[in-house]
């Protein structure tokens, strides 16, 4: 008996392409009608042409899927879809949470405390690239009282010598030797 | 949604520069002195940590009397105390 397969019979191989045309009605009246001589004279293209009617519409026979299975592919496609926009903007999902007024809220707030710790911090701030007072304590560096106290200690130290020199020390101040 | 508060934040940070470098003053007193005048901080800074404490307070006692006196005489002091100094460093020459 014989078993059914779904290989072609072998054609000459000058006239498969044409025989595979000839199928589809395609060609000129004089191929074709070259290729119809051809058949009444070759068994095996016969076959072969035979084989190709049984087979071509087989593969071209769409296969009809349900609904559902559009409706499933339609869905899982959009989430793939979605999954790739997660991954190029990943960083939006710090934000997702948030409503659409906090990132403005939060970010003015974010600025208003910067503002706030910069005055309530003046004077701590060091930016400068100079190179600081070595082995000075910041709180003399950035305080002019102190800057200018550390300025003038020479002449403090000869103050009353000074001032007797002008003549304008007062009664009540105490003298330095 | 994203760029509106990208440029917000852009923004604000411009106009918190004047705030930064109001800031920034307190901490550049030492940039605005002369070589000279940061070397004689540090050397009188010095000085200072090894005085006894009878001499720094007499110091303080000093720096405060002088900080009263009215602007003229403070100025006079200063310009003399300059031509001492000049004067004995012309001596030493």
């Amino acid at each position: 008996m014989k078993v059914p397969t779904d290989t072609l019979q072998t054609a000459c191989s000058d006239f498969e392409e044409d025989l595979v045309l000839h199928y589809y009605g395609d060609g000129s009246e004089a191929e074709r009608n070259r290729v119809e001589a051809h058949l009444q004279e070759c068994a095996p293209c016969r076959a072969f042409l035979e084989d190709l009617r049984k087979l071509l519409p087989r593969m071209a026979k769409p296969n009809d899927l349900p609904q559902s299975f559009w409706d499933s592919y339609y869905r899982e496609t959009l989430e793939k879809l979605a999954a790739l926009e997660e991954r190029k903007f990943w960083w939006r999902n710090f934000f997702a949470p948030m409503r659409a007024w906090m990132l403005p809220a939060l970010g003015t707030a974010a600025v208003a405390v910067l503002a706030v710790a910069l005055i309530f911090t003046k004077g701590h701030w060091n930016f400068s690239l100079k190179q600081p007072g070595e082995n000075i304590p910041q709180e003399i560096l950035v305080d002019t009282n102190q800057l200018e106290f550390f300025k003038s200690m020479d002449m403090l130290e000869a103050l009353s010598k000074l001032e007797t020199l002008e003549g304008t020390k007062s009664e009540t101040g105490h003298s330095h030797t | 949604m994203i760029k509106r508060t990208i440029g917000l934040l852009a923004l604000c940070s411009v106009l918190l520069l004047p705030v930064s470098s109001w800031a920034r003053d307190g901490g550049d007193n030492w940039g605005r002195l002369s070589p000279q005048e940061r070397e004689n901080v540090r050397r009188n800074y010095q000085r200072w940590q090894n005085l006894p404490p009878q001499d720094k307070e007499h110091l303080r006692e000093e720096w405060d009397r002088f900080k009263n006196l009215p602007p003229d005489q403070r100025d006079n002091l200063r310009r003399r105390y300059d031509e001492l100094r000049k004067q004995r460093r012309g001596d030493k020459r």
